[in-house]
């Protein structure tokens, strides 16, 4: 009788959530190709220090404007030639990784979590506070960043920390609109309604039952608003309005080398390149996480 | 005289809805003036069709909304003066969805204890304990603790809700449509279930069903509902065998069970359908009853209670 | 088979999946005749809907559907084109879909609808095309038809729009109409309304009717001819009068079994059940697809696959024991 009552066909295991999602990952290109090539621009940012062939500040006024490796006359000890003060542009872009990436994060840090709490609120308790948050948004959409941006560097002048700052307390909209659509969607969930019939404390059902499923979305706007702050920087830094000389930031280089275009155009080609592909790699990868976390099958 | 473990008196609840672009908000009377009384270890059936407002006395009962007017007395005491703590404790739902009522990101074992870890009860180990006692009884194999919402079947989710339900021991599990969304041999599984369920812990159940045929299986009193009100209320065989409103007659002639022989019924009821936005004067139900008649149009019914028997119809069937 | 609108013989759909290749539909044959109901009967993930999305041709992408004979009133559709079947779909044969919410487009007038469900197939004029809009909505039921035609679908109640997709399917005179789950998402007092609704339609205008459903006491009130499917397979047919007294087939005498009947089955205690649950049809199938549920099961179930048995014309089941010991399980009265 034992035979008789095997199941017909053979026993089928589900992968958990987890496994699914790791499963796709793999078997996306783009997730693939994002994921690798921004794993190395912050591997070589962080290994600046080590892997610089030289000090991106040390000025050495005897070689400047000295041409890339794939001139004639350019040398493997500057592979990527000079700059006009004569310091090493390898070097520089290594560390300039640095800045880009440090004011994309930090940025999205502080966006996010000014976003996602505002749009959980609004979300999850709507009535007044949904109308009290929709109107801090507006208002925050009515000011142009840029602008904004422009007008606090005139008043206190420009730094890093200052960039960072600003673009902390104002990317967070898409934050904010998001979490809170996501929200939306939850809060009316069966399972909510159980954690409050359990006697979940509102804190509590926000944090281990809302969060965790509104995660996926949160990471692709994440992704998006560290390319959203990297460029906005570049713009900045390139008006002279952002990040200050001496520091090799990606827009700046570009901004210096304006003058150098006609005769040494990969001056300004590198460093354009550079943000290009950060910011690329970026948005593949926060496409790849949308693509692999959205359609959850049952 | 049994004890009355919860007592619903003379509930309302109005929610305002706005009625067009330009008409401004209006109120929607979604349960309006429901009183009801279960016994302690009975099962109250409250059944209706969508709109009629059973889901809302759920939630009212278990404090997921709030009634605008009227008392929820659990025990003898107005649940606005019980501890929160205590009330959930004391009641607990089980939702008619397996797929919604559990958090996708969680294990079954997370799922499970989440009570629990709520009320601070016992240690740590003893929570895997207690879950592995529920799984059991509940005819879950331990070894899904470790699993999602997503390896598992609709029964499979649904003894989970179970599970969570009971693993604090509550007094009343108010079920709402527990079996709809299963498969009919899973329904029967999970019924058998609630029924083994509520003679081993002398659990009490209120069953929102639009399903009369589950109903009459499990419950010992039936209350029907239409358009925020009850309308009849019964024990069950008195309801099914006797039925007085001409609404619960359309509704018993509706269940069409698999018997062949007998065709379709004919309700008699016309092609009108209700609006609780809208509702129509005097008793709701006329503009779909076979007997209405002018007074019905323009005076509601008053309830009339006889023998155990509640109807509220200027012509009920006797 | 004379008569026979839609004749389907050795129906597979398969889908593939990260897991292996779902066998979701395995051989399956059915036939409808002009005023037929044929009831395709199942619980969820049985293939039913399958089955006739691959007779219209509108399985998902990934799906694969091959058949011995798709005969639509003898046109062979297993190799039809596309464009082919778009013109068959609705002019001959129509679907009604289970959520009316969903299936009518909440951006246009329920008049709109009903009229391009006839002028895409039918070159009449939008005159003639809205006379006939007005009469089939009174035909189902519709009062102040010709005011209908105005009004957008979220004005209507679920009962009001399944009538209305019921309308949209006879609007080209269809001689097949295929129904899958029509009165599910609908409250029950309306269900019965629908349902009668179908039956006379169909009566008067001579359609066949294919009613997929899970519901078995909507099945046993409305079909005339039942298909019993489990797991991708037929297990059981015959006529609804035969087959709902005297089920042959365990797992339709466990469903049976396990429905709460008012007035027949006692109250307060175990209903009947069916143990286990559905295997997932996923690679190869050993032995009969329902011996890890059966009661009944013995050492021959796990040897192969089983036939169809053929009791008498158009009553068959798929089970290794005879109609006899079936019958005698079923006077036992044992719940699985």
């Amino acid at each position: 009788m034992e035979n008789a009552s095997l199941s017909p066909f053979k026993e089928i295991d589900f992968p958990t959530p987890g496994q699914m999602v790791r499963r796709q990952m793999l078997r996306h290109w783009g997730f693939m190709f994002g994921g690798i090539v921004l794993v190395l621009i912050v591997a070589l940012a962080l290994l600046a220090p080590v892997l610089a062939p030289h000090d991106p500040y040390h000025q050495d006024l005897s070689r400047r404007v000295i041409n890339p490796i794939w001139h004639e006359d350019g040398t493997w000890e500057h592979p990527l030639g000079t700059d006009n003060l004569g310091r090493d542009y390898l070097s520089r872009l290594m560390y300039g990784a640095r800045i880009s990436l440090l004011i994309g994060v930090a940025a999205m840090l502080i966006a996010g979590v000014i976003g996602t709490t505002m749009g959980v609120a609004a979300g999850y308790f709507g009535g007044r506070v949904d109308m009290v948050i929709n109107a801090i948004i507006t208002t925050r959409l009515a000011l142009p960043i840029m602008l904004v941006a422009l007008a606090v560097v005139a008043l206190v002048g420009g730094s890093l920390e200052i960039v960072i700052l600003v673009l902390g307390l104002m990317i967070w909209n898409r934050f904010a609109l998001v979490m809170r659509a996501s929200t939306q969607q939850l809060r009316s969930m069966d399972y909510v309604s159980a954690a409050k019939a359990a006697g979940c404390s509102t804190l509590r059902i926000l944090l281990t039952e809302v969060l965790p499923n509104i995660l996926n979305n949160l990471i692709v706007v994440a992704t998006l608003e560290v390319t959203r702050a990297i460029l906005i920087e570049a713009a900045l830094s390139f008006l002279g309005m952002g990040v200050q000389p001496p520091l090799p930031s990606w827009g700046l280089m570009v901004s210096e080398a304006k003058e150098f275009m006609l005769f040494s155009p990969w001056m300004i080609t590198i460093p354009g390149m550079a943000i290009f592909i950060l910011v690329l790699s970026i948005n593949l990868l926060g496409d790849g996480i949308r693509d692999v976390t959205a359609p959850e099958s049952r | 005289m049994t004890k009355k473990v919860l007592q619903i008196q003379d509930v309302t609840k109005t929610y305002r809805v706005s009625a067009g672009a330009f008409k401004g908000k209006r109120p929607l009377h979604a349960v309006n003036g429901v009183s009801l009384e279960i016994e302690e270890g009975s099962v109250l059936g409250l059944v209706g069709e969508s709109g009629c407002g059973k889901s809302t006395v759920a939630k009212i009962i278990l404090g997921l909304e709030s009634a605008t007017n009227g008392h929820i007395i659990l025990d003898g005491n107005p649940i606005s003066r019980v501890a929160r703590r205590e009330m959930t404790r004391r009641v607990q739902p089980i939702f008619q969805d397996p797929y919604a009522s559990l958090n996708p990101r969680k294990s079954i074992g997370s799922i499970i204890s989440l009570p629990l870890r709520v009320h601070k009860v016992g240690g740590r180990a003893d929570w895997g304990k207690k879950v592995n006692k529920i799984m059991d009884i509940v005819g879950l194999p331990a070894r899904l603790k470790h699993s999602y919402p997503n390896q598992l079947s609709g029964g499979q989710r649904q003894r989970v809700a179970i599970a969570r339900a009971l693993i604090m021991r509550p007094e009343i599990v108010i079920c709402d449509e527990p079996t709809s969304a299963l498969d009919v041999s899973v329904q029967s599984q999970i019924l058998n279930l609630l029924i083994d369920l509520r003679k081993e812990f002398g659990l009490t159940y209120l069953i929102i069903s639009h399903n009369l045929a589950v109903v009459e299986h499990i419950a010992s009193r039936v209350a029907v509902m239409y358009l925020g009100r009850i309308v009849e209320e019964s024990p069950t065989s008195d309801l099914f065998k006797w039925p007085q409103h001409p609404y619960t007659r359309a509704l018993l002639a509706s269940v069409l069970t698999p018997e062949p022989r007998k065709g379709l019924p004919e309700t008699h009821l016309g092609i009108a359908y209700p609006n609780p936005i809208d509702p129509p004067s005097g008793c709701t139900f006329h503009p779909r009853c076979p007997k209405a008649t002018e007074l019905c149009q323009t005076t509601p019914p008053n309830p009339r209670s006889d023998a155990g028997r509640l109807v509220e119809c200027h012509y009920p069937e006797q | 088979m004379m008569d026979a609108l839609l004749e389907v013989k050795g129906l597979h759909v398969d889908i593939p999946l990260s897991a292996g290749t779902l066998h979701a539909v395995r051989n399956v044959s059915f036939s409808v005749n002009r005023g037929q109901t044929l009831a395709l009967v199942g619980e969820s993930g049985c293939g039913k809907s399958l089955s006739v999305l691959a007779v219209m041709n509108l399985l998902p992408k990934k799906a694969r559907w091959h058949a011995e004979k798709l005969l639509l009133n003898d046109e062979d559709l297993t190799s039809t084109s596309e464009r082919n079947m778009a013109d068959i779909r609705g002019s001959r044969m129509a679907m009604i879909f289970q959520e009316p919410m969903t299936s009518l487009n909440p951006c246009y007038t329920i008049g709109n609808q009903l009229m391009e469900a006839l002028l895409r197939h039918q070159k009449v004029s939008r005159s003639d095309a809205r006379d006939r809009a007005v009469f089939l909505l009174e035909k189902v039921g519709i009062t102040a038809a010709a005011s209908r035609l105005k009004q957008y679908p979220h004005q209507l109640s679920g009962g009001l729009r399944q009538r209305v997709m019921i309308a949209m399917g006879l609007m080209c005179g269809p001689p097949l109409i295929i129904a899958d789950e029509p009165t599910t998402a609908l409250d029950v007092t309306i269900q019965a309304q629908i349902l009668a609704l179908l039956a006379s339609l169909q009566q008067e205008f001579e359609m066949g009717l294919i009613l997929i459903t899970h519901d078995l006491g909507v099945v046993a009130r409305v079909a005339h001819r039942v298909a019993v499917m489990y797991c991708g397979l037929v297990v059981e047919t015959g006529d609804a009068t035969s087959l709902f007294e005297n089920p042959l087939h365990p797992y339709t005498q466990g469903l049976l079994a396990s429905l709460p009947i008012p007035g027949k089955t006692m109250p307060g205690e175990h209903l009947g059940s069916i143990s286990g649950m559905v295997p997932t049809p996923i690679g190869e199938q050993h032995g009969c697809v329902f011996r890890n549920r059966c009661t009944y099961a013995f050492d021959d179930c796990s040897a192969g696959p089983v036939d169809l048995r053929e009791v008498s014309n158009g009553r068959t089941y798929r089970c290794l024991l005879s109609p006899e010991v079936c019958a005698q399980n079923l006077a036992g009265g044992q719940s699985l």
